[in-house]
């Protein structure tokens, strides 16, 4: 071998060694970011917010397109169901205005039954309505990015919901987009009660469409299609708002179908309830662990 | 030596620029609001299927620092668990480099079950570090469907990339 090529020979594996070396590097860099990113942690948290911030508005001038071509199919294929529709929605209209009126009936009685016991009203919700931009769900991960960010008086926190109930809750702020953390993530929990039986349960997701209770009682008579709505305990969210539907009871695991339809999501309304909830302080903890104080002390049922 | 004009530099820096950045625009496509289910995965898929196919083809143009720069954007897009996204593009990258010469030479199914085997691990690897950043095991059917996106994308995708590579990088 000559001086020349085993210079060469030396100089590509001097070239080999750094470049393994730096991989190595970015390897471990992947698993410190893993580590930091863990907790939520602030710093992480405020680089995506701004990562989303630039990219929400971009990706929402983008969807433009996309929306009016979705939504002109979806007029020629409401054009062709008019009559099937009209008469469905003839047939609703009659039970709504038999639901009006009882309505009114318990509108009624509340009042008077509120002038009974000077009760005090909580303070009214104010509510945001938030375009959903970009569904960044995955495999591993159920969440949505809005349109709306701390300048809209977003806050961490809020409640996110649509017509038929809950979707979620703001889990990060930017300028002008915010995180939603749907109901169906697996680090999702969410306080609630059964309507019917009052079993107290806490709402778990497991990043599949149906989310499950969670630490419900023993001798709880949960029955396949009860309702399920928030119990207002941990104060994240108020009393109440409707959640989902027991789809199945079978060995101990109680499965929930939510109201919400997460694959059609457009808007969402971010709820101010004024509530002194605890999620809006950054704590710098997990957040599971603050709504579940009682998960450490008790197994799963 | 001819010093190439601007013109010329230029034409050259978006064409070696092409592999990241029709990576980071299959990404960005995904996250439209398409109101299609499955779409994170399937961006996930498409990068896995992409690196892989760039790294293995053009790896002067699809370096570590492109598989990088990809998973950081992914990671910071996406809003999966951080960091997780970026470890295991940064490992299809450097599988693909380190057995390139071995893959290159087999024929295209060949190619593609190597591509079946390392998206297998890709997805199982992600799937692990998830459940361990949760504390439980999350659903293996996920992985399972991460999986089987990247196997069935790669051909289209693979066919959509060599026709680029030919008709904007190896043929200019």
């Amino acid at each position: 071998m000559n001086k020349r090529t085993g210079a060469i020979g030396t100089a590509a594996i001097t070239r080999s060694w750094t470049q393994r070396f730096t991989f190595g590097l970015m390897i471990a860099f992947a698993f410190g970011l893993m580590l930091v990113g863990k907790p939520d942690s602030v710093l992480v948290s405020h680089v995506r917010m701004m990562t989303i911030d630039l990219a929400a508005p971009v990706i929402n001038a983008v969807s433009q397109p996309i929306d009016a071509a979705r939504e002109t199919v979806g007029d020629v294929s409401d054009y062709l169901q008019l009559k099937a529709e009209n008469e469905a929605l003839r047939r609703q209209n009659e039970t709504l205005i038999e639901w009006q009126r009882v309505a009114r009936e318990l509108q009624a009685e509340n009042a008077g039954l509120r002038d009974l016991l000077h009760f005090q009203p909580s303070p009214r919700a104010s509510f945001i309505s938030a375009p959903v931009v970009s569904d960044t769900s995955s495999s591993f991960l159920r969440s949505l990015i809005v349109l709306a960010g701390k300048r809209a008086g977003v806050e961490k926190g809020q409640a996110a919901v649509t017509g038929a109930g809950l979707a979620g809750r703001v889990l990060e702020v930017g300028e002008k987009s915010a995180r939603i953390l749907l109901i169906t993530d697996i680090s999702a929990r969410v306080p609630v009660v059964a309507e019917r039986s009052r079993d107290q349960a806490v709402l778990a997701g497991r990043n599949s469409g149906l989310p499950e209770l969670l630490y419900l009682p023993r001798d709880s008579d949960l029955k396949v299609g009860d309702r399920i709505v928030t119990s207002g305990q941990g104060g994240v969210f108020p009393a109440g708002l409707p959640v989902g539907e027991v789809t199945s009871v079978a060995g101990g695991r109680v499965e929930v179908r939510p109201f919400v339809d997460f694959s059609r999501l457009e808007m969402l309304r971010i709820i101010d309830f004024n509530l002194p909830g605890i999620l809006k302080q950054d704590l710098g903890v997990d957040t599971t662990q603050v709504l579940e104080p009682w998960a450490s002390g008790e197994d799963e049922r | 030596m001819i010093r190439p004009t601007i013109g010329q530099q230029l034409d050259f820096a978006w064409r070696a620029a092409l592999p990241v950045t029709l990576t980071l625009l299959l990404l960005f496509l995904t996250m439209l609001p398409w109101h299609l289910p499955k779409l994170g995965t399937v961006g996930a898929a498409c990068v896995f299927v992409s690196v892989f196919f760039w790294s293995l083809h053009q790896p002067g143009l699809m370096s570590m620092w492109g598989a990088l720069a990809i998973g950081l954007v992914h990671d910071l897009m996406t809003l999966a668990p951080f960091g997780i996204g970026l470890l295991v593009i940064l490992l299809v990258h450097g599988v693909a480099v380190s057995r390139r010469k071995a893959v290159i030479a087999l024929p295209f199914l060949l190619e593609w079950l190597v591509f079946g085997l390392v998206a297998a691990g890709a997805s199982l690897l992600t799937w692990l570090l998830v459940s361990l950043l949760h504390e439980q095991f999350v659903d293996l059917g996920e992985a399972l469907q991460l999986f089987l996106l990247a196997f069935t994308c790669y051909p289209p995708l693979a066919a959509v990339f060599a026709w680029v590579e030919r008709r904007y990088i190896s043929g200019a």
